[in-house]
């Protein structure tokens, strides 16, 4: 094979070997603790700091009536400039009370249900000794809720190369006392992101 | 034998500059409209499902048109009445406008030795907001108003973005309070209602009964005074707790037909020529509505918007830019011809006529839009569980009646997205 055929070969081999590794699609575990941003929206990262953060003050909370007290969450509103579903925050921190045992959570998703499955037992399928009692579920002590909300300032139009844009996300969450409607319990954490991207791109 | 002979080192730069050439006009003249005009015909003669069928696939068009594929399509879905699609094309839309916000070397390149039409298309600034707009119609039509809130605070990013131009857009304004409203955010629709108001004292006429009961739940105390004396002026049968318990049938009506860019040109010298789009906005008016509820004419003070002008306001923003652009280009061309005229009379003068022929202004547009949208504003009679409304609405265009009946015993605010008028 000829000098030149050789040097052909190679720089084939070279491409395809390039080529088939850029080609290549990749997936890796990371951690689900690590703080990880692409940009300055809200991320899994966000989520799971607010909701340690929040869950974790939460449990310091005392009731003073010395009994495992009963929540009910009414959700997380969301008052941001993006889509996000807050569910999954309130869904977290419900876990976290249930998991600490120091609450009775409601859930307030599954009543429509219970009260379907109540209905289909009192049919007369079920036996009597298996059937619900109707009149024992819990009352809720105090009412869950919460929001998010985000303030975006988008740097102001002038001769740069990059446009910046800052983030500030709050999350306000409060307890009510269902008795007195007093605010038993509040707390906020707050996140504060800068990014900027190239003005020009290809 | 054969024998090889290279170029001569006069011709190759010049060939290789050609075929460039050639390549980069090929790719400016490789879009395909034909998909979005053929569907934006249909549309307008009434045939709804072939503008969607031949907006099937988003291939149709070329990747630089993507942006008027979502837009266009979002559009005739949510004239089906089929919102949740309609939401889907609308929030691609958007995502797309927030990743292609950059200035992309390779359109300005391509650009910049053929024509506009060979970048991607970014919408103008009022066709940018219109997509919150609808994205807003069509999540109060859902139910999801926590939704429509989100995308009204975009909304009002946009309008931030271009005051001068798209603070004028008074329907998108009163849409985004009514958002706010919707979602039980007070204190967000009361500001807006209230700079609305304070720009143009002839909504008070609306606006005044439903900022009263937000004020007074806010404890905003400067106001609340000046709102009450003016609701007795105006409507002395009316009390404040009658105001907090109001419930409201809300139509976004949408008619006529936005104008359509076109191609203007200015010719320099004898073989170059600079070009522009352009709208002809004539004069149209808003329709007029004529609306009865259980028969009694109804005191409802309607907010317009006419895109038409909007539009075309925000085409002029974009002139100063344009024009620059446009004379950078004829200048680029015409030291690309004289340059390989020097070397080639024959091939300078071809691509002198090319380029002569290829500069043609970016009529590119969000083709479907209406000409005008009205939001209306309906107070339903209390104890009537199903009152009857009647819109007639007269314009240039056409005019129609419609009978609707809202829920029955529904509370708050009831919506309907109407094209009350004929789209010719």
């Amino acid at each position: 094979m000829s000098v030149l055929g050789k040097q052909n070969m190679k720089c084939a081999l070279f491409v395809a070997v390039a080529l088939s590794l850029a080609g290549c699609a990749t997936t890796r575990d990371i951690d689900p603790g690590a703080d990880i941003h692409y940009d300055a929206t809200y991320d899994f990262s966000d989520k799971k700091k607010i909701v340690d953060q929040l869950s974790q003050n939460l449990l310091q909370f005392v009731d003073q009536s010395n009994r495992q007290p009963v929540l009910i969450s009414y959700g997380i509103g969301n008052e941001t400039s993006e889509h996000i579903n807050t569910a999954g925050i309130s869904d977290d921190i419900r876990l976290a009370l249930v998991k600490s045992g120091k609450y009775q959570l409601i859930n307030e998703d599954q009543r429509a249900n219970i009260t379907t499955e109540a209905g289909f037992q009192n049919t007369g399928a079920v036996p009597v000794s298996q059937r619900i009692t109707k009149g024992r579920q819990l009352g809720a002590d105090y009412i869950l809720a919460g929001t998010l909300r985000s303030i975006v300032k988008k740097q102001p139009p002038q001769y740069r190369l990059r446009k910046k844009k800052l983030v500030h996300y709050s999350l306000n969450l409060e307890l009510t006392s269902t008795e007195t409607g007093a605010v038993s319990w509040a707390d906020k954490v707050e996140i504060a992101r800068e990014s900027s991207r190239p003005i020009f791109g290809w | 034998m054969p024998t090889h002979h290279p170029p001569s080192p006069d011709r190759r730069p010049w060939q290789t500059c050609l075929n460039s050439l050639l390549l980069m006009l090929l790719a400016g003249c490789s879009t395909n409209p034909g998909a979005l005009h053929l569907a934006h015909h249909q549309f307008i003669n009434g045939d709804n499902n072939a503008a969607l069928s031949t907006l099937a696939n988003i291939d149709v068009v070329a990747p630089k048109d993507r942006l008027l594929f979502r837009m266009e399509k979002a559009l005739f879905l949510h004239d089906a009445g089929d919102f949740e699609e309609s939401t889907r094309q609308l929030l691609a839309a958007s995502k797309y406008l927030e990743q292609n916000d950059y200035i992309s070397l390779r359109d300005e390149t391509s650009e910049l030795l053929t024509n506009e039409w060979a970048g991607r298309y970014q919408g103008e600034y009022s066709e940018q907001l219109w997509i919150h707009s609808y994205l807003m119609i069509n999540f109060l039509s859902q139910g999801l108003y926590e939704s429509a809130a989100v995308e009204a605070r975009q909304a009002l990013s946009r309008i931030e973005d271009q005051p001068e131009v798209l603070e004028n857009d008074h329907f998108t304004r009163a849409l985004i309070a009514l958002s706010f409203e919707a979602a039980g955010q007070l204190n967000d629709a009361y500001i807006e209602y209230r700079k609305l108001v304070e720009e143009k004292s002839t909504y008070g006429k609306s606006l005044n009964a439903i900022m009263l009961p937000q004020a007074l739940r806010l404890g905003v105390t400067d106001n609340t005074h000046n709102l009450i004396q003016q609701l007795q002026d105006t409507r002395p049968q009316l009390s404040v707790a009658d105001l907090s318990t109001q419930d409201y049938a809300v139509f976004f009506i949408a008619s006529g037909l936005v104008p359509r860019k076109y191609s203007s040109s200015i010719l320099i010298g004898s073989s170059s020529r600079l070009s522009f789009p352009q709208y002809d906005v004539s004069n149209a008016e808003p329709p007029k509505l004529h609306v009865t509820v259980n028969g009694e004419l109804c005191d409802c003070h309607p907010i317009h918007t006419d895109l038409g002008l909007l539009v075309s306001d925000s085409l002029n923003k974009r002139g100063i830019k344009l024009a620059t652009k446009s004379l950078i280009r004829a200048y680029t061309k015409d030291a690309v011809a004289d340059a390989i005229g020097n070397k080639e009379k024959t091939t300078g003068e071809l691509v002198r006529l090319l380029f002569f022929a290829l500069e043609e202004a970016d009529t590119r547009s969000w083709q479907s839009l209406p000409r005008h949208l009205t939001l209306l504003r309906i107070p339903l009679p209390k104890n009537d569980a199903e009152p009857v409304i009647e819109i007639s609405a007269s314009a240039s265009s056409g005019s129609i009646i419609k009978t609707l009946e809202p829920a029955a015993n529904k509370r708050g605010l009831q919506f309907f997205p109407l094209r009350l008028i004929s789209r010719y």
